[in-house]
């Protein structure tokens, strides 16, 4: 409770933010000469707007114009902030401080009053880096979380878009906001989701991949069931299909769910362009995805157990590329994984010069002077070269551990490995749901509706009517 | 009656077969004990890509046809057995001998004369991890024909493939492979191709395989009628008279009524020279189709020698024992 005696207020602000170098608090007097105080976080609240919005009206104000219910009087007085309530309770001081907002308390009153005047540095909004097209939006999320839901919002300017706040992280008190179109998204679905967002128990929120851990049905296993993007064109048609998405404050990845397995294969582009290229490259995706899991474990599988089943001639390449080589096949491709999750994890942490230069200097050293000594086969370097290229079509976290594991299960047992391994991900992947939607849902149960716009592209008026999954 | 004992064990049975990684070790397990599994290096293997069999002193002589890459080297050993001749052939070289890319076996008359049951039998128990190598009898010694040269191919195995292909296709030869003789019961007899290897592979008829041994040779005639017989092909080009006439479409029923059997072709003609009465040519071929179809008839009533798939015609309406085809009564007819 908010003591009516304006020193002891002060004493408690101070104690709480005791060795917080950022607390600003700020004494001055009415015009009736009553003491009041100001408090707010230096970095996160205007400077600007705290004194010249809040204080300046302030002191043109008696103590006795300033009651227990005055919040509306006092919206209108100070017209130039946002939004003004009043409290009595210290946590909700405090909260609203650490979200940027000003606290003003006035002696002889045992209410406080905040004003809004959050205002920090922001990263302006660039081209999204992980998901670049040719044609669409340049625009990606920010790490504000207003500036993404207004970039959501002015993508679906209907009330019928929900965006619900909440805090999540018992320390961090991040901000989280659900969104999602009344009407379209399932009501069990926005509950389920309310509900995870509201059981999270966790000390701090710093991503949305934190969140997205926390939230999805099943945590031990390789897939994500949680969808995330930097695009809010991605967001905006997922919400339009009926998704809930989760905006977090302090990153630019919007999560969405429920997440289909299909929407590995999707781009945004795909319904800027003509149907029929739209399907071709769809397609190509889904091929690449498979290549880039497959391609390893089926080369060694054939070329280590099953030489029958290789033609003749690409046989005879592998074995002449192989001879001198002092490693097995498969040590060999296992090492040319290994070693070019190196280089990217290398060339991603490093300075943008350095890495550039990392990334040449082990292209050149794995392609060329490694077949040149010998140490490494040609054909191993080839596959391998071609797993990578696949895989940057396609790319997700699983990606790289499927292919190790069935890479590891064809050294061990040959074709026989690989389809064990296929067996067991398909089970895997069909005992999966994304917050109790099946992950492979247009094929299995399978979907006449799901199928016209996941595997492939449905007509463009079907899909803008609501069409697919 | 059952004990607690027996009741834990069952319970703990099931709660094992709920673990999946106990499925998957099961699975696994299952893989490995089946010795399904063989790890070679590509380059650890010596790839075959044909054999030869020879009679010599010691018994068997084998000549494979051996490449480790882009170079084909001819290897021979000699053993009183298959087995033995093989396994003389797995070590004279450091590399293992591995006959999945095996493309041909080729043996000679005088070893098809005697008999081949033990090569084709130990190919597939002992050596075989896959695929299915045509089989063919050399007029001579049946190494020589890694000793052709062959402008098209550096591979001999794949030349002879392509030899054999080539002279199946409107030929009179039809194509067994080393899977369809070890199928085969004993009992029913095979065709196979004669080649000669004089100078340059040619394919000249084909010969009777009996209990897995050669019981006679044909002439053309007699080998356009068995292949015709023998379901071996679609079509075939013959004489008639001075006209070269490819008969297309060819199939043959049969209806057994005890020991008769009335056989039906059927067949196109399609002339190979422009011919203007077409009608007399039609008729001709006919004549020569039934000549043909019964010059191959006469050799298997002769050796007793089912190759016309007579036996199993005659199981699908009767049961029991299949009578001698020197008893049975043929009868030729075109539809």
């Amino acid at each position: 409770m908010i003591f009516s005696e304006l020193e002891k207020n002060k004493r408690e602000m101070y104690i709480t933010f005791a060795d917080c170098f950022d607390f600003v608090g700020r004494e001055f007097c009415l015009m009736d000469g009553t003491a009041a105080f100001l408090c707010s976080i230096d970095g996160i609240s205007s400077g600007q707007t705290g004194a010249e919005l809040v204080m300046y009206p302030l002191m043109g104000m008696s103590a006795s114009e300033i009651s227990d219910t005055s919040a509306i009087t006092l919206k209108n007085r100070l017209i130039n902030v946002t939004d003004v309530s009043a409290t009595r309770d210290f946590p909700d001081v405090i909260s609203g401080i650490l979200s940027g907002d000003t606290a003003i308390f006035i002696d002889g009153q045992s209410t406080a009053i905040i004003a809004q005047t959050k205002g920090w540095a922001q990263r302006g909004i660039a081209p999204p880096d992980t998901e670049r097209t040719i044609r669409g939006a340049k625009e990606g999320f920010c790490e504000t979380i207003l500036t993404n839901t207004a970039m959501i919002r002015r993508r679906i300017k209907s009330p019928k878009l929900k965006i619900i706040n909440t805090k999540v992280g018992n320390i961090s008190n991040t901000s989280v906001c659900m969104a999602y179109i009344e009407g379209i998204a399932e009501p069990a679905l926005v509950e389920k989701m309310k509900n995870r967002l509201k059981n999270i128990d966790v000390d701090y929120i710093l991503e949305s991949g934190h969140i997205e851990q926390l939230i999805e049905d099943r945590q031990h296993t390789l897939f994500s069931t949680v969808s995330s993007s930097e695009r809010p064109d991605v967001v905006a048609g997922k919400l339009m299909k009926g998704r809930v998405a989760v905006v977090t404050d302090g990153t630019p990845f919007v999560l969405t769910a429920p997440m289909l397995f299909s929407e590995n294969f999707h781009s945004v582009e795909d319904y800027f362009s003509r149907r029929t290229y739209s399907i071709f490259i769809r397609v190509l995706r889904m091929l690449c995805y498979f290549i880039s899991i497959l391609l390893p474990s089926g080369f060694i599988a054939l070329s280590t157990h099953h030489q029958e089943m290789i033609p003749a001639k690409l046989l005879g390449t592998i074995i002449s590329s192989a001879e001198g080589a002092p490693l097995p096949l498969g040590v060999e491709m296992l090492i040319m994984l290994l070693l070019y999750e190196v280089l990217r994890e290398a060339v991603l942490r490093l300075p943008n010069a350095v890495g550039a230069t990392v990334g040449i200097v082990g292209s050149l050293v794995i392609g060329e002077a490694a077949a040149g000594a010998h140490l490494i086969s040609q054909v191993t370097i080839v596959i391998a070269a071609i797993t990578f290229i696949t895989s940057a079509v396609v790319y997700n976290d699983s990606v790289t551990l499927v292919r190790i594991i069935l890479l590891v299960a064809s050294l061990m047992l040959g074709i026989f490995g690989t389809m064990l391994g296929i067996f067991i991900m398909t089970a895997h992947l069909c005992a999966l749901n994304s917050f109790g939607t099946p992950y492979l849902l247009p094929v299995a149960p399978f979907s006449k509706k799901g199928i016209t716009d996941s595997v492939y592209r449905d007509r463009i008026n079907d899909v803008l009517r609501g069409g697919g999954l | 009656m059952k004990t607690v004992g027996s009741k834990l064990r069952v319970r703990s049975g099931r709660r094992l077969l709920a673990k999946p990684l106990f499925l998957i070790l099961l699975m696994t397990s299952g893989i490995f004990f089946s010795a399904c599994v063989n790890n070679y290096e590509p380059d650890d293997i010596a790839v075959v890509r044909g054999l030869c069999f020879d009679t010599c002193d010691e018994g068997i002589k084998v000549t494979a046809c051996i490449t480790g890459g882009e170079d084909y080297i001819t290897v021979s050993a000699v053993g009183s057995s298959f087995q033995a001749a093989f396994e003389a052939l797995d070590s004279a070289g450091e590399r293992k001998i591995f006959t999945g890319q095996n493309l041909i076996i080729a043996i000679s008359t005088k070893l098809a004369i005697l008999g081949f049951g033990d090569i084709i039998e130990g190919y597939f128990n002992n050596v075989a991890l896959g695929g299915a190598p045509i089989v063919f009898i050399v007029r001579g010694t049946a190494a020589d024909i890694f000793g052709i040269e062959n402008i098209f191919s550096a591979d001999p195995a794949a030349a002879a493939v392509r030899i054999l292909a080539r002279a199946y296709d409107g030929g009179a030869i039809k194509l067994t492979n080393a899977a369809q003789l070890f199928q085969a019961q004993k009992t029913v007899a095979s065709l196979l191709p004669i080649v000669s290897a004089q100078g340059e592979l040619s394919v000249e008829t084909m010969c009777v395989i009996k209990n897995r041994r050669l019981v006679c040779e044909l002439d053309g005639d007699q080998s356009v009628g068995a292949k015709w017989l023998s379901g071996g092909g679609l079509r075939t080009f013959i004489m008639v008279g001075d006209e070269g006439v490819m008969l297309e479409n060819m199939a043959v029923e049969y209806v057994i009524e005890e020991n008769n059997c009335e056989l039906t072709l059927k067949f196109s003609v399609v002339p190979m020279d422009k011919n203007d009465d077409k009608f007399e040519l039609k008729n001709a071929s006919v004549q020569r189709a039934i000549e043909l179809v019964k010059s191959a008839l006469g050799v298997a009533q002769e050796h007793n020698a089912d190759f016309i798939n007579f036996g199993a015609a005659y199981l699908r309406k009767y049961s029991g024992e299949v009578p001698n085809l020197a008893d049975i009564n043929f009868s030729v007819r075109c539809r």
